[in-house]
């Protein structure tokens, strides 16, 4: 056995950026690649209850349409590149915590954009290069914000009715301390090696605005 | 791309399960030979990196290849059949990789990153490129073909340098990536029934004080980088030795 497909990330955003990059945009390349004439995917969710959500890959003028042979071009893309079958992300907590926020009520909901993008300095002597792309956009509309969508709600929860130690409980101040020292330590870290080292403006306003927001945090 | 995950051991099952499987199983696909997929890891230290953690993906016709595989061994003999092999098995790679992520090469810049996360503490000490791939690298995950195109797995590394496990910061080139992965905050973990180490309960008495010095000198770098992007000021190497001393203190080396 290789286990289910599960996304792993902390926050809702890491899991939609996992989702996005592992899963959803790997299968877009896969179904483009089948079919030439397929120039854009957009991946779509829909609730199934307060814990669960499922994404599909729908070509951009048929969402929500999943005539057999599509379905079955899904199956197949799903099975050959992850071993799994085209619904295993719909019992994955991870993917309900990505994703509820952008759900609408009985609908599918767009939310990546993807598009195929030719690719000028693809080898034509290499057997099997693709001669192309896979773009990605963020098209989909927040619902609600990440901490009030269903999933995230039971989650938290679920993680506060867990009790603790009294004992532990006690130094619960100190142990969020040592949690947050961890953030602040690597924005910290990042920005201090940005300062030395002369990186670009660029990187130098990324490294500052990220510790600006975990100060922020913080205040 | 990078790794997803709060703990070592979370990045590894990542890994196994997005990258090493799928590969694996495009392997068998492409060729009836090949009866096992072997994943090793090594740590290196003398490479561009100073510290890299790479990975190398192993298909052998033997279903329980041992280390060094039968193939791996011919190869590092320098027999031209077992080189052809190789290339051979390389190419099936490189071909996987572009069958999943449209990239020959490996969209994967984490050696220097999220692998030494990962997988360190499942590495030699001391490995350096003038090693041989047997003698560097330890394997950590054997994929074996199973009926009916199914696969199983089994993890086969042992730790051997545990006090690289969770060591989320420790990445020498740490200050490079901002967006590296954090932690499974202890709060969280708590809460979901883990315990918590006697070198984290100690360090948390001390956590609110070193907080409150942290943010102080946070707030003065930021203001520092602002003034060197509107060219204000240029270096402040005072600042930044405290900056420096502070993180020593959390075990930190910039």
């Amino acid at each position: 056995m290789i286990g289910p497909l599960k996304l792993f990330g902390q926050d809702p955003a890491a899991l939609r950026e996992m989702a996005r990059t592992w899963w959803a945009r790997p299968l877009a390349g896969a179904l483009m690649a089948d079919r030439p004439q397929l120039q854009e995917l957009v991946l779509a969710v829909k609730g199934i209850d307060e814990q669960r959500v499922m994404g599909r890959l729908f070509p951009r003028t048929r969402v929500g349409q999943m005539p057999p042979s599509w379905q079955a071009r899904l199956a197949a893309a799903s099975q050959q590149l992850f071993c799994a079958p085209v619904d295993a992300m719909d019992e994955d907590e991870g993917f309900a915590r990505a994703f509820a926020p952008y759900c609408v009520e009985g609908a599918w909901a767009p939310v990546i954009l993807f598009e195929r993008k030719p690719l000028r300095n693809a080898s034509p002597n290499r057997k099997g290069d693709r001669r192309f792309i896979v773009s990605t956009e963020w098209i989909g509309v927040a619902q609600c914000k990440d901490a009030d969508s269903p999933p995230e709600k039971l989650r938290r929860k679920r993680l506060l009715a867990t009790p603790l130690d009294p004992q532990v409980e006690a130094l619960l101040d100190g142990i969020e301390a040592l949690d947050q020292l961890d953030r602040l330590s690597a924005a910290m870290l990042s920005l201090l090696d940005k300062l030395r080292y002369s990186h670009s403006d660029r990187y130098l306003r990324e490294a500052a605005g990220i510790l600006q927001a975990r100060l922020e945090e913080l205040d | 791309m990078r790794l997803h995950g709060g703990r070592s051991s979370e990045l590894r099952a990542h890994y196994l399960r997005w990258e090493f499987a799928p590969i694996a199983a495009e392997l068998f696909r492409q060729s009836p030979r090949w009866a096992s997929v072997t994943l090793a890891v090594a740590q290196y230290w003398c490479d561009e990196a100073h510290d890299a953690v790479h990975t190398v993906i192993i298909p052998s016709e033997h279903v329980n290849p041992g280390w060094p595989t039968p193939e791996l061994r011919a190869e590092e003999g320098d027999d031209e059949a077992a080189v052809a092999v190789a290339d051979d098995a390389n190419a099936a790679r490189w071909a996987a990789r572009q069958s999943l992520w449209g990239h020959r090469v490996g969209p994967f810049y984490g050696d220097n990153y999220d692998l030494i996360v990962a997988f360190a503490a499942y590495c030699l000490p001391g490995c350096h490129q003038e090693m041989d791939y047997s003698q560097a690298y330890r394997p950590y995950a054997i994929a074996r073909r199973g009926p009916d195109a199914s696969m199983e797995m089994e993890i086969v590394g042992r730790m051997v340098q545990p006090e690289w496990e969770d060591r989320f910061l420790k990445p020498s080139r740490a200050g490079d990536r901002p967006d590296l992965p954090l932690p499974t905050p202890r709060t969280e973990r708590l809460r979901a029934g883990e315990s918590i180490s006697p070198e984290d309960l100690l360090a948390s008495l001390e956590s609110p004080a070193r907080l409150a010095q942290g943010i102080a000198l946070g707030w003065r770098l930021v203001d520092a980088a602002r003034r060197q992007l509107s060219g204000e000021a240029s270096a402040d190497q005072e600042l930044y030795a405290q900056v420096e001393r502070w993180l020593r203190t959390l075990e930190l080396s910039p």
